[in-house]
């Protein structure tokens, strides 16, 4: 009992007054400052190791630009070590609006049949199989990306529903050296553990579903994009490329004038903290900056007030 | 005979009618005048029944409901719930999720109130049990106090409680007179004497004759009135002989039987009518000032968020109308609801409005209730106060910001134990002894002596004195111990063969327990008015001849004895210096004798130091002077003009050329530290009024042995009893005031002044000087008086916090009208100390009360309600600044579930540990408060004001903008990994509502005083809880935020992003802090001296206040009754006189 007593006591009472000293202030932020910086610049450093290659507009350098229809441009590379990243950028895009980020399900998407009601209540307005789009209507489109036309009921419940599904990034790529094939890896694009769980299958998938929940491309497109403009991963190259002409050929299915938008090729390769981040080299040398100057805002202080300020902290 | 009869029976046979048949309570029981007969109980008129509980079983619930939902904030609450349910709105898929905090707060304060009200009705219920003696035809059953009813004859005991206001019929005493304590309805502890009409003493004779029909009697009498001093009727026996009653005859519920055994008297007003519940104010619910400000920023909060809502969906409105073509993958066709543009405007605006909804934040009302509740507990758990009872915590902070302080004299400054302290006799002075001098009585010796109440007197040279025959003051001494033990109205008792003192007054009691003390032992009076003293086995007797009474304007006392042995005849007078001194007989050279000056000095000596002195005195009268004297007096006492002044005039003619024999002082104790605490209240700003009942002498007394007067004190006196004289009066003392602005003033002022003085068109003057006087002194106010001063100084200043501190139930109205009410649990019973928020033992705990847990409390509790906001913003705006990169489109970036966690897991623990154990300073420190005046930050309103707030604001504001937009541009730009992943919208969003519980509880850590192991527990276990929960959100699939935890974890940017935010954050905001306080302790350190011992000025003038003596004595004072009696009236002129009271014409 006293014991307890003893150990509430402790745990209420027991009081350290937290007091710095203004020395010791001065040297905390200073030190802070000296490491923001350091860190900043070595960022920097790294972000310049970094190749990344961004094809603007690409659907714009075939002419005539024509929909659903295969088209292919040459691009001058630099070298490029492996792994090397292939994606693909959307401008204007806002999948982080509130209308079209709600619009899905995701029990369907688990593989579970969902009702009308639900499927009202969470993929207004993409519910039935007639709402989807038109190439989407008679057709499944395999783990492989491979389409395979089939039937289904206007009137049955379009599985996956939801504007986001709908709105399915569907150009694909090949990219080629002088007649020789690059090998694009399109597997392990998505988190792990997406596909397969929270990603799944239903039974029958292939007479109910217009899209095999487990294509990467789907699972990486359901994955909301947090700003405007975003990259999604379409491929892996697993060698290093030489310099040269590339040969990019794509089906230019996906047609950014509809949202008045630009979709952009992004060739990437990687460092140890990913790719390229500007916005981390600036922000770290200018909190850095700002620690220093606190510090030097204290030491004036201290100078000026002569030692009777150094001595009462509070 | 049968004619008689026959009268008989007309007299007694009519319908009763006091009863309006139509209208709400006041007007069908208290606006007509009441007629009734004894022992027939008018049962159309309500019982004797109380209730002061606001709720049944019954109607609890609804009643209940109404009231919670009459609370503005619970029906926004409501409102939110409502939005949430419209699935085009709602952002949490249609779920009213607000209401489970909802439904748990409504629950807690319902239980709250539902027990405060059992406690309430068991209170009613115990009084209205208490059994009671009645009447029944035939004898006296005992009913409980509930049933009684109008026109019954009760029977009350010695030492009862008085159940309803009575008319006396019949006492045990011979002459009909009884004694009541009235302490209960004016806090007075002497006595009041009541009488039986003479009229009525000749009717009823004996104990059973009540039953008898000839016995019974008519009494008219006026309607209920709230007038403590009044009541008027007549009596109508079946002889129909009319008398008129008076407040004499009368005895309010409440008082309590003295001194005699029992008394009969007829019920004439019941339960509500009765006028001590009549005079008790309901109690209003109190809110303290910080809580009315917090409304205020509630409701600026709520502008903003309304404001910021607004701007979202009309730029979100604005800019789907300009893309409206462009956005084909939201699939809005032109005849959906959502192209209209208006449509979008409310849809957003709704979405808007749910995703704000804890900018106004609900955790706060319930977090500062239950903290509040926690340091009250804390309080009274304080082993450095004794027990104190905290009955209102919701004012803990108000304590910390008083400014203005009123107390009570009797028991609150004072124990009201009057005790002997010193006598002077001729020049000796005697009790002025020290412990360890020789002369000092010690505790061993003291056994030896009568055992006595109320003297502390150790001097054994008075001892010798008395013992020895020779001693050169032998009979001096004599004599005037003598004088003391027969010159008083104190009536001695044997009770199991010990004698007992009855007196009216606390003073004379002393006095006399002195006399027997030092061996002059009073044995009491016979029936034919023989006084007699024993004085070493010999008994003195003494012929009572006359006594001339106490009155405020003679200023004393005089008994005229003679002396059964010697047939002398001897006039003895005690009273005030001023009075009795100027009618001595001494000649001009003896009165610039060393003697007298001695007697001068001490006299005034004494008064500094707030003894109560007398002057005793006495005149020996010649025979043939008295004989002629007294046939003059005998006809004045019977003549029927101008009887009183008649009289005194002779009086007068005796009390002259007086002999002066000594003077005694007498402490009227002060309580443990009283002068001290008051000291220190004054010093750290706060103006202490000293509201009593007491006479204006006891007043001034008290004010300097408590040092509220001192002699560098300019005293203006204002105790005029007419309205033009009291107002030029005040002029007067304008005028004076403004003379001398450097001096302190004290204004002294009393009931019948003030009540003048309080006249609207006065009030002005009144309010002046109060503020230019550094202590004011209100005596004989009266307990509505005390309260109407309060609400004045309320009403008056708007920004001035008061708090009242009383003991007795004189003080529930000033306490109830203050914004703090502190009751002292003193002897005076127990109704100060419920009506009040605080009860205490004693005043020198209001120090303590004040200084530290106000202080304190006002300051967590500022803090606590700003960072309540504070965090809110911090978990709110970061949505609103992602609008910008979401257009507006009222996307959350929260889990639904976790964000409703928010306020009650992850950011609620941290701020409450602080709330109730941080410590700005050691308690004794702050106690004493003589480093600093760490005080004047409350009453100046320092820590919790617009600025502050603003300032809140503006931090929650800069570092949401980080939290929001450093987390995006850190993960979401860019690949993360070597795997090639990107990041995604909740991803980001978890981020973010990670690093907002992370800075919302290292920000506690930022302005936390003291770290306890429980705050840094609290902080890991708020940020724990948080990642628990998401580890279990990460292993649902349905969930969005669905395996973000190990992505986010491999993520190296995650964790550069949140140093860079924490370190930012973090940093800025301690360097502001640290910047603020430092500072502050320089800006302090510029400003020196801080705390002013108040100067020595050169421009003071020398006050020379009159001599003070320190007379003071306390009795029953015959003109009292009449004089309240006006009093009351006046105040009928004043107030908004009650509807019943128009109808009422008195007899």
């Amino acid at each position: 009992m006293s014991d307890s007593k003893g150990f509430l006591h402790w745990l209420f009472f027991k009081k350290w007054h937290p007091v710095p000293s203004v020395g010791s202030t001065i040297a905390l932020f200073s030190i802070i400052g000296v490491i923001f910086v350091a860190l900043g610049i070595v960022i920097t450093v790294i972000n310049n190791n970094i190749q990344e290659v961004t094809i603007y507009k690409y659907d714009q350098k075939c002419s005539p630009v024509e929909y659903n229809k295969k088209c292919s441009f040459m691009y001058k590379l630099d070298n490029m070590k492996a792994p090397i990243y292939f994606y693909y950028e959307l401008e204007n895009f806002y999948q982080n609006h509130r209308r079209y980020v709600k619009s899905k399900s995701s029990t369907q998407l688990s593989g579970e049949e969902i009702s009308l009601s639900d499927a009202e209540k969470y993929c207004d307005p993409i519910i039935y199989n007639k709402d989807l789009e038109v190439w989407q209507q008679d057709v499944y489109v395999t783990e492989q990306n491979i389409l395979i036309p089939t039937e289904r009921k206007p009137d049955d419940i379009a599985s996956p529903c939801g504007l986001i599904a709908k709105s399915f990034f569907n150009d694909t790529y090949t990219l080629s050296l002088e007649e020789k094939n690059i090998v694009l890896n399109q597997t392990g694009i998505s988190w792990p553990n997406d596909k397969g769980k929270k990603y799944k299958r239903a039974p029958n998938s292939e007479s109910t579903q217009w899209i095999d929940p487990e294509n990467e491309h789907f699972i990486v497109w359901m994955r909301t994009a947090g700003l405007p403009t975003f990259r999604k991963l379409w491929g892996r190259i697993e060698q290093d490329l030489e310099e040269g002409e590339y040969t990019f050929e794509f089906e230019n299915n996906y047609n950014p004038q509809m949202f008045a938008g630009a979709k952009n090729i992004v060739l990437s390769t990687s460092g140890p903290f990913g790719g390229k981040n500007l916005f981390l080299s600036i922000a770290f040398i200018v909190v850095g900056v700002i620690q220093l100057l606190i510090a030097l805002a204290f030491l004036i202080k201290k100078i000026r007030a002569g030692n009777s300020f150094g001595q009462k902290n509070e | 005979m049968t004619d008689k009869l026959y009268e008989f029976s007309t007299l007694f046979e009519y319908k009763y009618e006091n009863v309006n048949p139509k209208g709400n309570y006041v007007q069908r029981f208290q606006s007509k005048n009441r007629k009734i007969t004894s022992n027939r109980p008018d049962y159309e008129l309500p019982n004797n029944s109380i209730q002061t509980s606001k709720y049944t079983l019954i109607n609890f619930i609804p009643k209940q409901l109404y009231e919670q939902f009459s609370k503005l904030a619970n029906i926004y609450f409501v409102i939110i719930g409502a939005l949430q349910m419209i699935p085009e709105v709602s952002i949490s898929s249609g779920v009213p999720t607000i209401y489970l905090p909802l439904s748990f707060i409504i629950l807690i304060s319902g239980a709250k109130d539902f027990y405060e009200d059992y406690k309430r009705r068991k209170s009613d219920n115990e009084e209205n049990r208490q059994p009671i003696l009645t009447y029944d035809g035939y004898k006296f059953v005992t009913i409980p106090s509930s049933s009684l009813y109008v026109g019954q004859i009760i029977k009350v005991n010695q030492d009862e409680v008085i159940p309803a206001d009575i008319l006396i019929l019949r006492s045990s005493e011979q002459k009909g007179i009884c004694y009541v304590e009235t302490k209960s309805l004016d806090g007075e502890t002497n006595l009041k004497q009541k009488n039986v009409h003479i009229d009525l003493l000749q009717t009823y004779i004996s104990d059973d004759c009540f039953g008898q029909e000839d016995k019974r009697i008519i009494l008219k009498y006026q309607a209920p009135t709230p007038y403590l001093y009044q009541f008027i009727g007549e009596t109508t026996t079946s002889q129909q002989k009319v008398s008129a009653m008076n407040f004499n005859n009368f005895i309010l519920r409440g008082c309590n039987l003295r001194n005699v055994k029992y008394v009969f008297g007829l019920v004439t007003y019941t339960g509500k009518d009765t006028k001590i519940i009549m005079n008790s104010t309901i109690a209003r619910s109190k809110r303290s000032k910080l809580e009315q400000q917090m409304q205020k920023f509630i409701l600026i909060i709520f502008l903003t968020q309304l404001i910021l809502c607004i701007i979202a969906s009309i730029v979100y409105a604005i800019s789907f109308y300009n893309k409206r073509n462009l956005l084909s993958y939201l699939d809005i066709e032109s005849f959906d609801n959502e192209y209209n543009i208006a449509y979008n405007f409310f849809v957003r605006f709704g979405n808007w409005i749910l995703i704000f909804t804890n900018f106004v934040p609900i955790s706060l009302l319930v977090t500062l209730e239950m903290v509040k509740f926690i340091q009250g507990k804390f309080m009274t758990l304080d082993d450095r106060l004794n027990q104190p009872k905290v009955q209102s915590s919701n004012l803990n902070e108000e304590l910390g910001q008083v400014e203005h302080i009123f107390s009570d004299k009797t028991g609150t400054l004072t124990c009201n134990i009057m005790e002997f302290k010193q006598i002077i006799i001729g020049n000796q002075n005697y009790g002025d002894v020290i412990e360890n001098q020789e002369d000092y009585l010690s505790n061993d010796e003291i056994l030896s002596y009568p055992q006595v109440t109320n003297v502390d007197f150790r001097d054994k040279k008075l001892i010798e004195a008395i013992q020895d025959q020779n001693h050169f003051m032998h009979k001096q001494v004599k004599d005037c111990l003598i004088m003391l033990s027969i010159c008083h109205t104190v009536i001695a008792d044997q009770k199991d063969n010990k004698l007992i003192y009855n007196a009216t007054s606390p003073d004379e009691l002393a006095l006399l327990n002195f006399a027997r003390f030092v061996g002059f032992e009073f044995l009491g009076s016979d029936e034919n008015g023989i006084k007699r003293v024993r004085f070493n086995n010999e008994i003195l007797e003494f012929q009572l001849l006359e006594v001339f009474e106490f009155t405020s304007q003679r200023k004393r006392q005089s008994i005229l004895v003679q002396i059964r042995n010697s047939k002398e005849i001897i006039l003895y007078s005690k009273g005030a210096d001023s009075i009795l001194l100027s009618e001595t007989k001494l000649s001009q050279k003896e009165l610039q004798s060393e003697d007298y000056h001695n007697l001068e000095n001490k006299l005034q000596e004494y008064g500094k130091v707030g003894l109560r002195t007398l002057v005793l005195c006495k005149r020996i009268i010649d025979i043939q002077t008295y004989q002629e004297w007294n046939k003059r007096y005998q006809e004045a006492a019977q003549s029927l003009e101008n009887r009183e002044e008649r009289m005194q005039t002779l009086q007068d003619e005796l009390e002259k050329n007086y002999e002066i024999l000594g003077a005694t002082a007498i402490e009227d104790k002060l309580q443990q530290n009283v002068a001290d605490t008051i000291s220190a209240i004054k010093q750290a700003g706060i103006k202490v009024w000293v509201l009593t009942g007491d006479k204006i002498e006891t007043a001034i007394n008290i004010g300097y042995s408590c040092q509220l007067l001192t002699n560098e004190l300019v005293q203006h006196v204002i105790d005029e009893k007419m309205e033009s004289l009291v107002v030029e009066k005040l002029n007067e003392t304008i005028g004076l005031i403004s003379k001398q602005p450097h001096n302190q003033h004290a204004l002294i002022i009393s009931g019948d002044a003030l009540l003048h003085s309080l006249k609207p068109h006065i009030r002005k003057n009144m309010i002046q000087i109060g503020e230019s006087c550094n202590v004011v002194l209100c005596c004989r106010v009266s307990p509505k008086q005390k309260q109407d001063v309060v609400t004045l100084i309320r009403n008056q200043k708007k920004n001035v916090c008061t708090l009242a501190i009383g003991d007795g139930a004189n003080d529930v109205n000033m306490i109830t009208a203050a914004h703090v009410g502190v009751g002292i649990r003193g002897v005076e019973g127990q109704q100060a100390s419920r009506a009040a928020d605080y009860s205490v033992q004693e005043f020198q705990e209001l120090r303590r009360l004040l200084f530290y847990h106000g202080r304190e409390c006002y300051r967590r509790n500022s803090t606590l309600v700003c960072y309540t906001f504070y965090k809110n913003i911090l978990v709110v705006l970061p949505q609103f600044w992602y609008g910008i990169l979401s257009m507006y489109s009222a996307q959350s970036l929260y889990d639904t579930f976790i964000y409703q966690l928010f306020n009650i897991l992850y950011a609620a623990l941290p701020i409450m540990i602080y709330g109730v154990f941080d410590e700005e300073h050691d308690a004794d420190i702050l106690t004493e408060n003589t480093q600093d005046n760490y005080y004047e930050q409350g009453p100046q309103g320092k820590l919790f004001n617009l600025k502050i707030f603003l300032f809140w604001v503006f931090q929650g504001l800069w570092q949401t903008s980080i939290i929001c937009f450093f987390p995006t541009f850190c993960i979401s730009s860019n690949f993360i990994d070597d795997n090639g992943y990107m990041q995604h919208l909740w991803a980001q969003g978890t981020m973010i509502f990670g690093l907002v519980i992370v800075v919302c509880n290292l920000k506690v850590l930022i302005f936390s005083n003291v770290y306890t192991p429980a705050l840094l527990g609290s902080i890991s276990f708020s940020m724990i809880s948080y990642l628990i929960s998401w580890i279990i959100l990460d292993n649902i699939s349905q969930a969005e935020a669905y395996v973000v935890l190990e992505s986010l974890f491999a993520t190296p940017n995650f964790h550069f992003g949140n140093i860079l935010v924490i370190v930012t954050i973090v940093a800025i905001d301690s360097a502001i802090n640290l910047k603020l306080r430092k500072m502050m302790i320089a800006s302090k350190k510029k400003n020196q001296p801080i705390y002013q011992q108040p100067e020595k000025n050169d421009q003071v003038i020398k006050v020379i206040n009159r001599a003070n003596t320190g007379f003071a004595f306390n009795y029953l004072d015959v003109d009292e009754l009449e004089n309240q009696e006006k009093i009351e009236l006046y105040n009928l002129e004043n107030q908004v006189v009650p509807e019943n009271f128009n109808n009422n014409n008195i007899y």
